[in-house]
């Protein structure tokens, strides 16, 4: 088990899940994609998109995100006293618990389930920090590596994908799914690259927002008149679409959460 | 404070707005607030922003007034949803039926912060329609009050009018900073289909001010490219577009003046109750709030304005409040007892955990001689259920919990534009919602009959982190998932705030099973959609449609969705109904309890309908009137909570003595 105070990553481990990064994230190959959107800044504001450069995730400093978490993840180990927690009862602060449950037609023993306000939970649903959470994965990690390396230079793409849908022959019997790990590191890269606290500077932290089209950034701040001028720009380009030809019609959204939805999908 | 005049339990629309009012009006009152004042934290981050008297603001004012530490995505709405919603350890269950288990879920939140939900909120300040307060004689007028019963529905009048709580609307307006333009607004309503449907009958136009001439006390919220996309859809289908009201000092406004406002409001107030009539010096201070910069990330966040830009109690009656000598604020208080004591069917107090340190809760007694309980109608219900005998404090007839309503989230429509709109739509300008239309109010069924649905809001995208993360736990990756964060950011949306009818059998309860952190019963929720909510899916999602349906040259992606039964957020009203019958209400029109008179009831629990708009400018300007009328009360020498009320079950004698034994056996309370 890992124990705070110990360096969050290894070196080597650094390294593959930088390489991992770079399987999961092809970001070169999506600025070269057919029609991909393309900002209208200077290209001295877009370095990301420089000749010769390939635009990865490292290039937003994910890994160091990701190690920062893992760092500040002993705070989260409160989570682990519940887990643990045999009687949901022993901290009340009743002096007699159960027969105060059974007066009210409660019923004995109690239980305990607020994993679902928990970020990571085990296969069991008990909620456990993210420190925790992967420290179950990195021997199956390293142990799919070393064998893909072993037949050579891994392909980091394959590797992600194979990991991602539990298809990779070399990840260990018995470990948990390798999905389960990929669908949380992503997670996490997302939040480095997207979460505007990337620790890398301007203009780089925010490229992929930029290349989103996203125009959300910490410290924003505008006047009325930014927001009439923006206005303005939608109907100027509105009254161009509709005189021109139709476009092609939208993409089908790959995923569209539940108007109105409140933030998270934790039920 | 040994023994408190108040103890409010909760500080949001409702708890700290009578709060402040009861503190003002001299009495004394102390606030537990189960959360922590992230606010603080907040400013406190911030260098002194003050400019010396008749200089003018430093280069660097703006930065000294806003801190851009909430503009964390990531933290603020993904890695800690404590910080936003709910304490550490608690939770909720849910069940669709009251045949099966409820199993914990991660909804139904309650903000859990100094200034609660009115923190957090997303500012849609709307007043009810005067129609709000009528509903069931508005539905025996068209004679569907009987199918709505048949149904299982059980919508009545509310027991008080719009006319009792206009002036209130005025001054509620004044705390929260509306920006809006009332003509609009008036106008909007006024020229709705339903409106005319109804209009010429004589109950509607007695129900109340369909026009009210008071101005909102900001200009409206500038225009965004989003309210502008869909405002111009429904103007087009002639289904007159206005600027949402929003409770924000309105951007380029310069500073607000909160004690300025009230006393517009009370000019219009003929004969306002004493407390009104005091200087408005003795009202309010003369603070000021910063203006809204738009920065976009106040939807579920704190705001990051030092001075208050976004409205809500913590930049209002708390500040206010907290200046007070005969006020306290506790936070980390997490109340979890109504003591009371049976014979004097009195409350006495409240006990509560401190949670300073969460590992090691103490627990504490706050004696009081009133008790005001305003947690979210989900949690009021709870702790009214865990207080008192062994069915619940109020519950002589087994009321308390029941007639929940949560608005009927998830109900609307979504539209992905071209990629040619990519960057143009600037989700990322102010709040969610920009504008509105009240024309969905009541949707006619082809039939003949109009039926209840609702306010619709232009909603922008903000949240692609949250959105990529959402996809990512659906399975999507690789290229398609970067072609969804490109697909989100040139979508829209339009929300319809639905109105769910009341029924007995929609309500909150204590889980039988499942337990808080400390052993605490959490709050079960059992919720399902009657016929009333299918037909209004039906009947609103083609109408959704068709506003994007203006965009059809463009080739648009259109897809509507139903309520979804179990997408409850902080709209929670119910649990605690008002009405003058004890043996099918909660609370009286003071909102006390019928059973126990020194406990008043003052969130949206105490809601007998929904409305089918935000709840929390009726919340503000109930919390209002009921103050108001305690301090007049109080003022008059009377004990507000010994006025009978109709139909009142009396106790058993009790006297003097009995009474002053009953404090002192108090202090023997842990």
């Amino acid at each position: 088990m890992p124990v705070a105070g110990d360096p969050p990553l290894t070196k080597e481990l650094r390294e593959t899940l930088g390489n991992l990064a770079e399987g999961l994230f092809d970001l070169a190959g999506w600025l070269r994609s057919p029609n991909k959107y393309v900002p209208p800044l200077p290209a001295a504001e877009m370095p990301w998109r420089a000749g010769g450069h390939r635009f990865t995730p490292l290039d937003l400093g994910v890994i160091t995100f990701f190690e920062g978490e893992l760092a500040a993840s002993g705070e989260d180990d409160l989570f682990s006293r519940w887990a643990g927690t045999v009687d949901p009862l022993q901290a009340s602060p009743l002096q007699d618990p159960s027969g105060w449950r059974a007066n009210r037609g409660l019923a004995n023993p109690a239980l305990f389930g607020v994993g679902v306000n928990a970020l990571l939970t085990n296969a069991s649903g008990n909620p456990l920090s993210r420190r925790m959470f992967y420290a179950s994965y990195w021997q199956p990690l390293r142990a799919a590596v070393a064998a893909r390396q072993h037949n050579g230079p891994v392909d980091w793409t394959r590797l992600a994908n194979d990991l991602a849908t539990d298809q990779a022959p070399e990840w260990p019997m018995g470990s948990s799914r390798s999905s389960v790990f990929i669908m949380q590191f992503v997670s996490d890269l997302l939040a480095g690259m997207l979460g505007m606290s990337a620790p890398v500077s301007a203009p780089m932290r925010d490229a992929v927002l930029v290349e989103l089209g996203e125009h959300r950034r910490r410290g924003n701040h505008y006047e009325p008149a930014a927001a009439d001028r923006d206005v303005q720009a939608l109907r100027a380009l509105l009254k161009q679409l509709t005189a021109a030809p139709p476009p092609a019609p939208a993409q089908a959204p790959v995923y569209v959460p539940p108007v109105g939805s409140p933030p998270h999908d934790k039920k | 404070m040994d023994i408190a005049d108040f103890v409010v339990v909760g500080s949001s629309g409702g708890g700290g707005t009578i709060a402040w009012l009861l503190a003002r009006a001299g009495h004394g009152v102390v606030v537990l607030e189960q959360g922590a004042d992230w606010a603080r934290t907040l400013e406190e981050d911030l260098p002194p922003y003050d400019p010396p008297p008749g200089a003018s603001p430093p280069l660097d004012y703006d930065e000294r007034r806003y801190n851009p530490a909430p503009h964390d995505e990531y933290r603020f709405r993904i890695d800690r949803p404590e910080v936003k919603r709910r304490l550490r350890g608690d939770y909720n269950t849910f069940r669709s039926s009251n045949q099966s288990d409820a199993k914990p879920f991660g909804l139904g939140w309650t903000g859990s912060m100094l200034g609660g939900g009115s923190v957090i909120w997303g500012t849609w300040s709307f007043r009810a329609l005067p129609i709000d307060y009528t509903l069931a004689t508005h539905f025996a007028a068209t004679k569907q009050l009987q199918q709505l019963q048949d149904w299982g529905y059980s919508v009545p009048d509310w027991p008080i009018t719009y006319r009792e709580m206009e002036p209130y609307y005025n001054v509620a307006e004044t705390l929260l900073a509306v920006s809006g333009n009332r003509d609009a607004v008036n106008q909007g309503i006024r020229e709705s289909q339903w409106y005319r449907a109804f209009a010429s009958h004589d109950y509607f136009k007695s129900a109340g001010n369909w026009q009210p001439t008071f101005p909102f006390p900001c200009p409206e919220f500038p225009l965004t490219p989003v309210g502008d996309l869909i405002g111009q859809a429904l103007d087009a289908l002639g289904w007159h577009s206005v600027r949402l009201p929003s409770g924000m000092v309105a951007p380029g406004s310069g500073t607000y003046a909160t004690r300025a406002a009230i006393t517009k409001a009370l000019a219009q107030w003929s004969g306002p109750p004493t407390f009104w009539q005091q200087h408005p010096d003795k009202l309010w201070s003369d603070t000021m709030r910063d203006a809204c910069n738009m920065c976009g990330f106040c939807g579920e966040y704190l705001c990051w304005g030092k001075r208050g830009p976004k409205s809500g109690t913590r930049a209002s009656t708390l500040k206010e409040l907290d200046d007070l000598p005969n006020a306290e604020i506790r936070t980390n208080a997490r109340v979890f007892e109504v003591i009371c004591d049976d014979r004097l069917r009195r409350a006495t107090g409240v006990r509560y955990l401190d949670i300073t340190n969460p590992d090691k809760p103490e627990v504490r007694t706050q004696l009081a001689r009133n008790v005001v309980v305003s947690c979210g109608a989900v949690q009021s219900a709870r702790l009214l259920l865990m207080s008192g005998p062994p069915g619940g404090l109020g519950n002589r007839y087994g009321q308390v919990g029941r007639y929940a309503m949560f608005h009927l989230f998830g109900l609307g429509a979504a539209c992905v534009f071209p990629s040619a709109l990519q960057g143009y739509l600037h989700g990322e300008l102010g709040h969610t919602g920009n504008t509105m239309s009240f024309e969905h109010y009541f949707v006619p069924d082809g039939k003949g009959q109009w039926w209840k649905a609702g306010t619709i809001v232009s909603t922008a995208k903000k949240n692609p982190l949250e959105n990529a993360i959402g996809a990512v736990k659906k399975g999507v990756r690789g290229g398609a998932l970067l072609l969804a964060m490109e697909v989100y950011a040139r979508g829209v949306e339009l929300r319809l705030t639905g109105d769910d009818l009341p029924r007995a059998d929609n309500r909150v309860d204590l889980d039988p099973s499942y337990v808080d952190e400390y052993g605490f019963p959490v709050a079960r929720i059992t919720r399902s959609f009657g016929p009333h909510e299918t037909q209004l899916f039906q009947l609103t999602r083609p109408l959704l449609e068709r506003v994007f349906e203006h965009y059809q040259g463009l080739k648009p992606t259109i897809k509507s969705s139903d309520g979804i039964v179990d997408l409850i957020g902080d709209h929670q009203m119910g649990t605690c109904r008002m009405g003058n019958d004890p043996t099918t209400s909660v609370v009286d029109t003071h909102c006390r309890l019928h059973d126990v008179q020194n406990v008043f009831v003052v969130d949206s629990s105490f809601f007998p309908t929904g409305f089918g708009l935000n709840p929390m400018v009726t919340v503000v300007a109930n919390a209002l009137r009921v103050g108001t009328w305690i301090a007049e009360e109080l003022r008059n020498g009377r004990d507000p909570a010994r006025q009978p009320s109709k139909k009142r079950a009396r106790g058993p004698e009790v006297t003097r003595k009995e009474k002053i034994d009953a404090w002192v056996r108090l202090e023997d309370l842990p």
